[in-house]
């Protein structure tokens, strides 16, 4: 052993520490953004617990009570709280089921893009040459052609369903996940570390997800729950235009689009899903911005 | 304490030194603007050293940026290949190493870098940090790593409570601790050491030298030296080369060096260095003049462009390391 | 003794984080007299830098915040001046070096421009077009500069660090400044280059009989520029004093640990002496000395009770219990 024995203050140090680690739990705890997370909390059990708390069959149509008001209108009932739409649907019960919906795009969409994203943006920033130049120049062809039309095409041509909804957004996400894990992985393939466990005799594989991959997870967290947002306003887009999910199957953006006709005599028919999309979409930006600050240690410090 | 190598080294051919490097270069091409397939120039980052490294001794490369002294530290850790020249290990050319010969060499060589804060991975634990060439390269189970761990923490100085913790939660030189232990933990032979305690406090320095010292003396251990501090390699190493534009000027012991430099680069490396001392602090040979770029080296002898020295020769022919005195060699037109 | 240029009293900078309040300095008094070189020492964290933010008023914001004390200089107390009367001071009569070049100087703009802005902001003289052009040639050659007529025109990236800290002193001298900062001006060059810069910066001192007060952890660079000496840990001045006197006969523990403890060329030790233990954490630091911990000599008082100034040498101070006060050449007052 070292002929000395060095000082170990670390000991004490360690005790306060632990403390320490307390005071930042709540600390944390104190810092989180409240409305965006209920309202994720309160979306995210709508989606799950659909089944069980809708008050009615989304699908159920009844002509008899069609185009009714909301329930604090005096021609509204208090069994549709929200009014029902033209056919006599019960528009809560197909928000509630339409939060369904556009979780699975979302989390699906975002996910799977995510996922193929960070694989090739690894790979090309890591291995770079020959495998990079081909990885970045499909993400150059695929950014020069306009997004929305590809959308269009790809939904023409599989024809539209809840699975294109999810293949073309997966289509049109991966690059930015390229992108973004190359550009980072390049700059963490400098480190030291890195090199180190090139030492070591860590193995390429090994090297890329061990050291690599866990120090890009908060950036890929964040750029995933803004994106999040944009994919909900996207499947909406494509619903709303026809090319999205197929009716009866209750989705945001297709409500949206069936009260378009009637804003003037029936509001509740739009508004509703139209607050529906706005809230989630700004609680997941929020949500993502808070998550963003959060994980970056410049903005942490002080 | 701890299981000596198993696999061994290669069959070692007698009396081949350790690491031996014969004429290496290593020249970096460089792109410009958009013609990226067409290489613009090349920085000879490392041009003709050579060097042996013998078991047990130190060896120091003092120089300025640019000099090429990390390039040849990474061409020893095999993170680069040379572009000429060979490295050999026991004899044989590390080129020609193949699977379990490679793994044998990085057992062999280890390394601690500069940067305490850049060489540990921030997402992993202290022990997983320790652990992970043992889990590499060997099949110890994990109550075997666990002890090994210890062993290797115990040995820096480290006690067994900071095992569970992150990186971030260290000061500088408990880091550069961690990263020894790292190194440790198979058991090398040599240790690359670039720049160990430029990145840390002046109070600090002192301990993780002392504690590199130790662990020399303990494990027998064999060191490549890399700093710009002179006093620093001067204090470690038995041996000492200066580098200049990635030539190797003077190679000679390392007291003879400070006492006795012939070349003028390092007579001017040597006044260059402030002494922490008021009275005797005057610079003996002051020279002026930038570094010249790497990638455009001046002709005939590197140095010549800010040498005091300099003659007509010295801007035409390249200046050959050689010995002047027994064990002391020189590349300078001035002792030919 | 003349009346100081700049008198520091009691100077308290705290940082407010998240974590808690960082006393970056905390109650800290020194003078710069005309054409002294104080040098600053202390190790990362010890509050050095802070203290220079201090005084031209640029602690980080929001974070940081000057809670007391006082600044004097030249009759006034920066700390009670409005903005628009530190800008006047800032750069005319007190201007600053940083560490990095690279980034104290503007990319986007040419070197003569940057150099050419504080004779606008600060006209001495009614300057226009050619004039200032040619004080702005003339500052150049003045630091060094080798064909200012014609580099004028260049931007920061087609110089090298050096010539960059010496366009970075052109900046900091051309408005003719009575006190220069400098943060660790050479931390990012190599020796044979900050031997150059040093030199330059003692001959810009002579000539314009600044004062000036250098910052830096490096111990030989003190002892070759500086006149005196001030020693700051965790946030607190442990020691000042004449330059000779602080190296010769250090008297508090710490500065003895640090002359002690650096290896010098040409004279080889066995083992460093090291100070035991870690810098110490602003956020957790101890009751009494905040040394203790590291301190050989700690009785149980300094655990308790933060240790009294105790006057050492000519104007030198010293803060601990029990100073080593061998090397004072007059009696010590008392040991309050």
């Amino acid at each position: 052993m070292a002929t000395e024995a060095p000082a170990r203050t670390d000991q004490k140090v360690l005790t306060w520490k632990q403390d320490l680690r307390w005071a930042r739990v709540w600390d944390e705890l104190a810092r989180l953004p409240l409305l965006p997370i209920t309202i994720l909390a309160v979306v995210l059990l709508a989606g799950v617990l659909a089944p069980v708390i809708a008050p009615h069959d989304p699908a159920d149509f009844e002509l008899n009570r069609s185009m009714m008001p909301p329930a604090w209108d005096p021609k509204g009932s208090p069994d549709y709280l929200l009014g029902t739409d033209k056919l006599g649907r019960d528009i809560l019960s197909r928000i509630i089921w339409g939060a369904r919906i556009s979780l699975v795009v979302g989390f699906l969409g975002v996910g799977f893009a995510g996922t193929v994203g960070s694989i090739l943006g690894l790979a090309a920033g890591y291995f770079g040459g020959r495998t990079d130049a081909i990885i970045m120049r499909i993400v150059d062809i695929k950014l020069s052609v306009p997004g929305f039309l590809l959308a269009l095409v790809l939904a023409a041509v599989i024809g539209p369903s809840l699975q294109t909804v999810i293949i073309v957004i997966v289509v049109t996400l991966w690059t930015g996940y390229a992108r973004l894990v190359r550009g980072e992985t390049l700059s963490l393939k400098q480190r030291d570390f890195v090199a180190l466990a090139k030492v070591a005799g860590c193995s390429p594989v090994r090297i890329l997800f061990k050291h690599i991959l866990p120090n890009l997870v908060n950036t890929i967290v964040v750029l995933a729950t803004i994106q999040l947002g944009s994919v909900i306003i996207f499947e909406a887009s494509l619903s709303f235009l026809g090319l999205g999910v197929q009716p009866p199957t209750p989705a945001w953006g297709s409500m949206l689009a069936d009260g378009r006709q009637y804003v003037a005599s029936a509001w509740w028919l739009s508004v509703f899903p139209g607050l529906a999309i706005m809230l989630m979409v700004l609680s997941t930006n929020l949500a993502g911005d808070w998550l963003r600050d959060r994980f970056d240690p410049k903005r942490r410090q002080v | 304490m701890i299981a000596a190598h198993t696999n061994g080294v290669p069959a070692a051919t007698g009396s081949a030194p350790l690491l031996q490097l014969e004429e290496v270069r290593k020249y970096f091409p460089v792109r410009r603007g958009l013609a990226w397939w067409r290489p613009a120039g090349q920085v000879k980052a490392v041009d003709g050293v050579s060097l042996t490294i013998d078991e047990g001794t130190t060896i120091g490369l003092v120089g300025e940026s640019g000099c090429g002294k990390t390039t040849v530290a990474k061409l020893l850790l095999l993170l680069e290949t040379p572009t000429d020249g060979a490295i050999r290990f026991y004899g044989k050319d590390v080129r020609q190493l193949r699977g379990r010969e490679v793994q044998t060499y990085r057992q062999t060589v280890q390394a601690v870098f500069q940067d305490p804060f850049s060489s540990l991975n921030p997402r992993m634990r202290v022990r997983d940090i320790v652990a992970e060439p043992l889990v590499v390269h060997t099949k110890l189970s994990s109550q075997e790593v666990r002890t090994r761990v210890g062993e290797v923490l115990d040995v820096v100085g480290l006690s067994s409570h900071s095992r569970d913790l992150f990186p971030h939660e260290f000061s500088g030189g408990q880091r550069q601790r961690i990263a020894i232990a790292r190194a440790m933990s198979l058991n090398p032979k040599v240790l690359v050491l670039d720049e160990p305690v430029s990145a840390l406090d002046v109070s600090i320095r002192a301990q993780i030298l002392n504690l590199l010292m130790d662990i020399q003396r303990q494990y027998h251990l064999t060191y490549l030296l890399i700093a710009h501090d002179l006093a620093i390699v001067e204090h470690v190493s038995t041996l000492c080369g200066v580098m200049y534009l990635g030539t190797l000027v003077e190679l000679s012991e390392s007291r003879e060096l400070y006492g006795n430099a012939l070349h003028p680069y390092t007579k001017a490396l040597i006044s260059a260095v402030p002494i922490p001392d008021p009275e005797a602090n005057v610079e003996s040979l002051p020279i002026s003049g930038e570094i010249p770029s790497p990638l455009n080296p001046p002709s005939g002898c590197r140095f010549h462009t800010r040498c005091p020295f300099a003659m007509p020769r010295c801007s035409a022919e390249i200046p050959l390391l050689r010995a002047v005195q027994p064990g002391h060699q020189v590349a300078c037109h001035l002792f030919d | 003794m003349t009346e100081p240029l700049i008198q520091i009293r009691d100077l308290r900078t705290y940082l407010y984080t998240r974590r808690g309040v960082v006393k970056a300095v905390d109650g800290i008094s020194f003078d710069i007299h005309e054409g002294e070189i104080v040098g600053l020492v202390g190790e990362s964290g010890s509050g050095k830098t802070m203290t220079s933010l201090s005084i031209l008023q640029l602690v980080p914001q929001p974070a940081g915040r000057i809670v007391g004390g006082s600044i004097m200089f030249e009759g006034e107390d920066l700390l009670t001046l409005p903005e628009s009367r530190l800008q006047e001071i800032r750069g005319e009569r007190i201007s600053m070096i940083l560490q990095d070049p690279l980034t104290a100087l503007n990319p986007v703009y040419s070197i003569g421009n940057q150099v050419a802005e504080p004779f606008q902001f600060h006209p001495k003289e009614d300057g226009r077009g050619a004039t200032i052009r040619n004080r702005v040639v003339e500052v150049l050659q003045r630091v060094g500069i080798p064909a200012a007529e014609t580099r004028v025109k260049d931007f920061p990236h087609q110089f090298s660090g050096g010539m960059r800290q010496r366009v970075c002193a052109a900046i900091a001298i051309a408005p003719r400044p009575r006190l220069l900062i400098a943060d660790e001006p050479t931390t990012a060059l190599d020796v044979t280059i900050q031997a150059q810069f040093l030199r330059l910066l003692k001959q810009l001192q002579q000539e314009f009989n600044l004062a000036v007060l250098y910052i830096t952890h490096d111990l030989g660079v003190v002892a070759r520029l500086c006149n005196r000496v001030v020693v700051m840990y965790a946030g607190k001045i442990v020691e000042t004093g004449d330059v000779t006197r602080i190296y010769k006969q250090p008297a508090h523990p710490y500065t003895q640990g640090l002359m002690q403890s650096v290896p010098r060329l040409g004279m080889k030790r066995e083992r460093l002496f090291q100070i035991q233990g870690q810098p110490p954490d602003f956020l957790d630091l101890p009751q009494g000395c905040p040394f203790w911990p590291r301190c050989p000599q700690a009785q149980d008082v300094c655990k308790v009770e933060e240790p009294p100034v105790a006057a050492v040498g000519t104007a030198g101070t010293v803060r601990c219990w029990f100073p080593d006060l061998t090397g004072a050449t007059q009696p010590v007052s008392s040991a309050v």
